[in-house]
């Protein structure tokens, strides 16, 4: 599965995108992450191929516009709860990554 | 009244949401890499407080060290004016390129006014002789009028895209050209009327501008309230779990124009004990929000150290390291700063209580005014002994500063602490009931 994960400016969430590939390797599940800025969302998912775009909720400001991008895209997106941005929830949001693509 | 939060988290990020506010931060957002290498020459040119042998050999060159700021924060108007541009119009999903070029050109037309420099002039000042443009207004002081074209020049252009203004060329013209001729009649629209208004009408755009804006400036200024109010508005919206630098975006120009100011005063000899400014965004960034906004490597190190509880503990040794390098996410989302009663004066009291520290160890002449621009993501000592221009008592202030505010959060971090141990017995209880049942 691969992620693009996105916050304000590409910093914490490369601090989530390794709890989550972690918790993938925990799991025997392939997970690539990429950590970016909103600004790139959309030039991101125009150079390669994802599965989902996560939001970190600190850029929820950008919720319509990431979600447009991924629509356009073809993927789906997932706006992550506060409660889950942080290195300890990592399982929980992989949880929630995996139902939202079952869906 | 019931207190709805998400109804204000929603509002607030709606605030900060506003298109010309994101295009606006991500479009200035292309002069940190450029300044903060450009900055590294002022260092270099403070090299003798810290080793005074240096002096004799380095005085010869102040000045030309100081170019490449001229070329970074001295043109800041002209990059940001290009990218803001570039942001609207990917927002759009206009020609990025085009559309960039045109607003460019509109800022210049109505921020810069070129000179000439006869033969006779060229004798005395040594300058060659043609068109010269002052520099002034391509650095903080035209950022306004360079803000206001960018978003301006992108919603014409859009109005005649939509209206379908544009001339029409067939479908085998290559998209760069075709882009190049859609744009012609918005951009011969935009600079016929921005040639107008700065010739035609001798109408300084820029200076009318400044003016209208000269309220905003007092909260740019080297006073406290202009210290304390942006500190307040950046804790209160991550407060709501929304990133809070978004809330400076109208004072940062003047910031700018003051760590531009100080650079340039080094240049002519000044050391950073005698520069003009001390507020600017290194002045915050380094000793008031250390470890991230809301000063919270205090509750980082508090969590870490002196938990009792086992979240404490288990979120303590999660959230320091990435706090050290001012990255605040974890223990924002994590402990949670959100929406937290337990935390929700500290987080506003501590970083308030840097801010007054700092100023008054400045206004008193305790502490250098910061000088060059370095990458936010160092730990705040040593940011602010680099951006003080090698000033040994800034790495004390900020001591001082994690301390007054380990001092302050210590209350409340006891407080939610022992919260935390009653949850986790009354849970543990639960189980054990659980089991034996």
């Amino acid at each position: 599965m691969k992620i693009l994960l996105s916050c304000s400016g590409g910093m914490s969430s490369s601090l989530i995108a390794t709890g989550l590939e972690k918790e993938g390797k925990k799991r025997g599940q392939d997970v690539i992450v990429k950590a970016t800025g909103t600004e790139n969302v959309a030039d991101d998912l125009s150079a390669d191929q994802y599965d989902v775009v996560l939001l970190a909720p600190q850029a929820v400001y950008r919720k319509q516009a990431v979600a447009d991008e991924a629509k356009d895209h073809n993927i789906k997106f997932v706006m992550i709860p506060r409660t889950m941005y942080n290195p300890l929830a990592a399982g929980k949001l992989l949880d929630l990554v995996n139902e939202e693509l079952k869906k | 009244m019931k207190f709805n939060s998400e109804k204000i988290a929603n509002g607030m990020a709606s605030l900060a949401g506003n298109r010309y506010f994101t295009a606006i931060r991500d479009g200035m957002s292309v002069i940190i890499p450029v300044s903060i290498v450009s900055s590294f020459f002022t260092l270099v040119a403070q090299l003798p407080t810290l080793i005074p042998a240096l002096k004799p050999a380095l005085t010869p060159y102040l000045a030309d060290l100081t170019i490449p700021v001229t070329f970074s924060i001295g043109l800041m108007a002209l990059f940001s004016c290009y990218a803001i541009a570039a942001s609207l119009a990917k927002t759009y999903k206009l020609d990025r390129n085009s559309t960039s070029t045109i607003a460019t050109m509109v800022f210049l037309l109505l921020a810069i006014k070129p000179g000439t420099i006869t033969p006779q002039m060229a004798k005395t000042t040594g300058i060659a002789a043609g068109t010269v443009f002052p520099a002034q207004n391509f650095g903080a002081y035209g950022l306004f009028t360079a803000m206001v074209v960018a978003i301006l020049s992108v919603e014409v252009i859009r109005f005649f895209k939509k209206h379908n203004l544009v001339i029409k060329m067939p479908d085998v013209i290559p998209p760069a050209v075709l882009n190049a001729f859609t744009s012609l009649i918005p951009a011969a629209v935009l600079i016929i009327v921005a040639w107008f208004i700065r010739v035609g009408l001798n109408f300084d755009f820029n200076a009318f501008l400044m003016q209208l804006l000269s309220p905003l400036a007092y909260f740019g200024k080297d006073n406290l309230i202009s210290v304390l109010v942006p500190i307040f508005f950046n804790s209160l919206f991550w407060m709501f779990g929304i990133h809070g630098a978004i809330t400076s975006t109208p004072v940062v120009p003047y910031w700018y124009a003051h760590l531009n100011a100080n650079m340039a005063a080094i240049a002519h000899g000044a050391t950073a004990a005698t520069v003009p400014h001390f507020m600017t965004e290194q002045f915050l960034q380094f000793f008031v929000y250390i470890g991230g906004s809301g000063s919270i490597l205090a509750l980082c190190i508090l969590l870490a150290f002196m938990s009792k509880s086992k979240t404490g503990k288990a979120m303590g040794a999660v959230v320091l390291v990435p706090s050290i390098f001012n990255i605040n996410e974890p223990i924002i989302f994590g402990l949670p700063i959100v929406l937290n009663p337990y935390f929700a004066v500290p987080f506003i009291l501590a970083p308030m209580a840097d801010g007054i520290i700092t100023w008054a160890a400045t206004v008193m002449g305790l502490l250098n005014k910061t000088t060059s621009m370095v990458p936010w993501p160092l730990p705040a000592p040593i940011g602010a002994f680099l951006a003080t221009g090698y000033d040994w008592r800034a790495i004390i202030v900020t001591l001082i500063n994690i301390a007054v505010s380990a001092l302050i959060y210590f209350p409340f971090f006891k407080m939610w602490d022992k919260h935390q141990v009653k949850i986790e017995a009354e849970t543990a209880a639960e189980e054990a009931q659980a089991a034996k049942a």
